[in-house]
């Protein structure tokens, strides 16, 4: 019980980077690899914010996401944008954002040095026990921002103009534009949720795991693996493959073996992908054209 | 005869040996070769910079205050920028074209192990001051002698303490998944074996990782009162965070791999009271190190790290075994050294088991308090 408890945070981060990727796919067709970089200057930007300015957390975490979503726009606006103009295969256009993952690493590095950074928690790491296991504050806080901002992508993907537009580009970009909807405008916006959202879950996970140039590397990945075991392009699938997989790595390395822990999740990514090729939560009539 | 000319005679005769013995010293300048092997760049750099620095400022003293007796001290440097194949062939280098009696080196454990190979076979001593590899004294190696406190010595006092001091009796270790962290892994083991301590379990981890929750749930579950680890400060300073937010209230220890001012930083509330064994504290009052660290500060504008006190020590007591020696021959060096007693200096006071390890090292066991390192004991090591 306590390991699944445990899976929970770490699996809504994973499920918030899942998101991200899944939401510029959708959109785009586009998948981003600079995704897992955007948490991490999320959570350099929130350092900044939190312990160089002494503003709040919300602000820290508010400035972090709009600064990071600028940037997001920006990747979108002069590196996918000019690149499919001009007519580039999708894999040179993926390989474009690896280039831009390496960019924000090095710049990083170059900005905040190598050694760690904390990002304090505005909210005490002293566990408390509920019903028989022991939760932390920071864990509430990580699980109640995440699925808030959750239920704000939903509501702006449901009720906003720009929402439903997106989602009519994601279904056919081609008749989308044809009712007047400007697809690179959809993309734009799916940019920019996308890393304010990656922002916000590097926010969440730096009190937890402290803020280092190469953070994006390992959360980016993992994210990613959440992204295609919930079917890469859905929403809810992303949550959902988000948290499983949170969970599945606290328990393997729990009752299993813990240097066998990242093994152990990638056989079961391939498992998955073996039983539904798709992922578990995408049907397979829902293809794109 | 009249007691007058007694005196005369033994005055003269004073003083034709003081001639003689002067004449003697200016006759041979002999001189002791030594031969110095570390990263002076690459990731180890500060590490190789620290030896360098230590050795020079050393053989400097040791001349101008003719400590080796009529032996003067000439120092040969070659880089070997971590990488064991280099390393090899620097202490090659040094050899045959420096001609050098004597190597101090390497830092890395496995460049001193490739080291070794050469210097045995050349018959030349070589004495480690910063590598810390169990392996290394198990060799069987005549020709190896190690002033770094090796992890045998750490964990054995590590789990002393624990149990003289506390009266743990259930313990658990959680160690880094690599060469350094699982040679570690054993000689808890084999200390908790010694001291009759039960090892209730004993997880590892990735370099890297940043979730150490199901591992720390482990140990709670199975009622470990002390977590031994032994790895390097960031995974360190996570796992005292996630340990106090689960609400884990066994004793942290550690070994010098992991003391440094960072890890003090990065653990934050949690990782204070985290005890841990160095060799050397620079703030210490203790009389050698104070003068030494004064010395190295003035010289060199910062504070020595531990291996620059191991490597100051290493040319000390090269130059106490030329001098017993009264020859450069590295045979009767290697012999010298091994018979080193009854110096004082600012590692502790050396003497070298059968293996080539330095068991008279002044081990220090310190705690985190506020933001750095106190002493709470001395222990000499291997009692």
């Amino acid at each position: 019980m306590q390991f699944f408890l445990n899976g929970l945070p770490i699996g809504a981060i994973y499920a918030l980077v899942a998101l991200s990727y899944s939401l510029i796919y959708a959109a785009s067709g586009v998948l981003n690899w600079s995704q897992g970089d955007m948490v991490m200057l999320g959570a350099y930007v929130g350092f900044t914010v939190f312990s160089i300015l002494k503003l709040g957390f919300t602000s820290a975490l508010l400035l972090a996401m709009v600064a990071v979503a600028f940037l997001g726009v920006l990747v979108q606006y002069t590196i996918l944008r000019p690149l499919r103009e001009r007519k580039a295969p999708p894999i040179n256009v993926v390989i474009a954002t690896l280039g831009v993952a390496i960019i924000c690493r090095n710049l990083a590095l170059g900005i905040w040095g190598p050694d760690p950074q904390i990002l304090p928690s505005p909210v005490s790491s002293r566990p408390f026990s509920l019903a028989g296991v022991s939760v932390t504050p920071q864990d509430i806080l990580v699980l109640s921002v995440g699925i808030t901002l959750m239920l704000i992508l939903h509501f702006f993907l449901k009720n906003t103009r720009e929402g439903k537009a997106l989602r009519a580009v994601a279904q056919d970009r081609y008749a989308a534009q044809l009712m007047g909807i400007d697809p690179e405008r959809s993309d734009a916006v799916a940019f920019a949720a996308s890393a304010g959202i990656g922002a916000a879950a590097g926010i969440l996970v730096a009190p937890i795991f402290f803020v280092t140039f190469n953070m994006g590397a390992s959360v980016g990945l993992k994210g990613f693996v959440a992204a295609v075991i919930g079917g890469l392009g859905t929403i809810p699938g992303a949550i959902a493959g988000g948290f499983f997989l949170g969970v599945v790595e606290s328990l393997a390395g729990g009752l299993i073996s813990s240097g066998y822990r990242d093994a152990i999740t990638f056989a079961l990514l391939i498992v998955v992908l073996w039983l539904k090729p798709s992922g578990l939560f995408l049907r397979k009539n829902r293809q794109k054209v | 005869m009249s007691k007058s000319s007694w005196k005369g005679r033994f005055t003269v005769l004073v003083l034709l040996l003081f001639i003689a013995a002067g004449v003697g010293a200016a006759d041979a300048a002999q001189v002791l070769r030594i031969g110095v092997v570390g990263p002076e760049s690459g990731g180890g750099a500060q590490l190789g910079q620290g030896q360098r620095r230590a050795v020079q400022m050393a053989v400097e003293e040791i001349n101008e205050g003719k400590l080796a007796g009529e032996w003067t001290l000439e120092v040969f440097f070659e880089d070997d920028e971590g990488n064991p194949t280099k390393s090899a062939s620097a202490t090659n280098k040094l050899i045959q074209q420096s001609r050098v009696n004597v190597i101090i080196g390497a830092i890395h454990s496995s460049c001193t192990l490739a080291d070794m190979v050469v210097t045995s076979r050349a018959g030349i001593p070589q004495i480690t001051a910063g590598s810390t590899g169990a392996s290394i004294t198990q060799q069987g190696n005549k020709f190896i002698f190690r002033t770094a406190a090796n992890d045998f010595l750490q964990a054995d006092a590590l789990v002393k303490y624990a149990r003289d001091e506390f009266g743990f009796k259930k313990v658990a270790t959680f160690t880094a998944a690599d060469d350094y962290g699982q040679s570690g892994a054993k000689l808890l083991r084999e200390a908790c074996e010694k001291y009759g301590v039960e090892l209730v379990a004993e997880p590892t981890y990735n370099n890297g990782d940043k979730d150490f929750k199901p591992q720390l749930l482990t140990i709670k579950d199975r009622g470990a009162q002390a977590i031994f680890m032994w790895g390097l400060y960031t995974e360190a300073a996570l796992i005292a965070r996630q340990a106090q937010q689960l609400g884990v209230d066994a004793q942290l220890f550690g070994a010098s791999g992991m003391a440094a001012l960072k890890l003090i930083e990065l653990g934050g509330e949690a990782a204070q009271g985290l005890l841990l064994t160095q060799t050397f504290l620079p703030d210490s009052d203790h009389p050698k190190v104070r003068a030494f660290v004064d010395k190295y500060r003035e010289k060199f504008n910062e504070s020595p790290i531990p291996h620059a006190a191991q490597a100051y020590d290493t040319v000390h007591i090269i130059a106490d075994a030329v001098r017993r020696a009264g020859s450069n021959d590295p045979r009767k060096l290697r012999d010298a050294i091994s018979s080193t007693e009854g110096l004082e200096l600012v590692t502790g006071d050396p003497r070298f088991n059968d293996d080539g390890d330095d068991i008279g090292k002044r081990l220090l066991i310190t705690q985190i308090k506020g933001d750095k390192f106190e002493m709470v004991k001395f222990v000499k090591a291997g009692e």
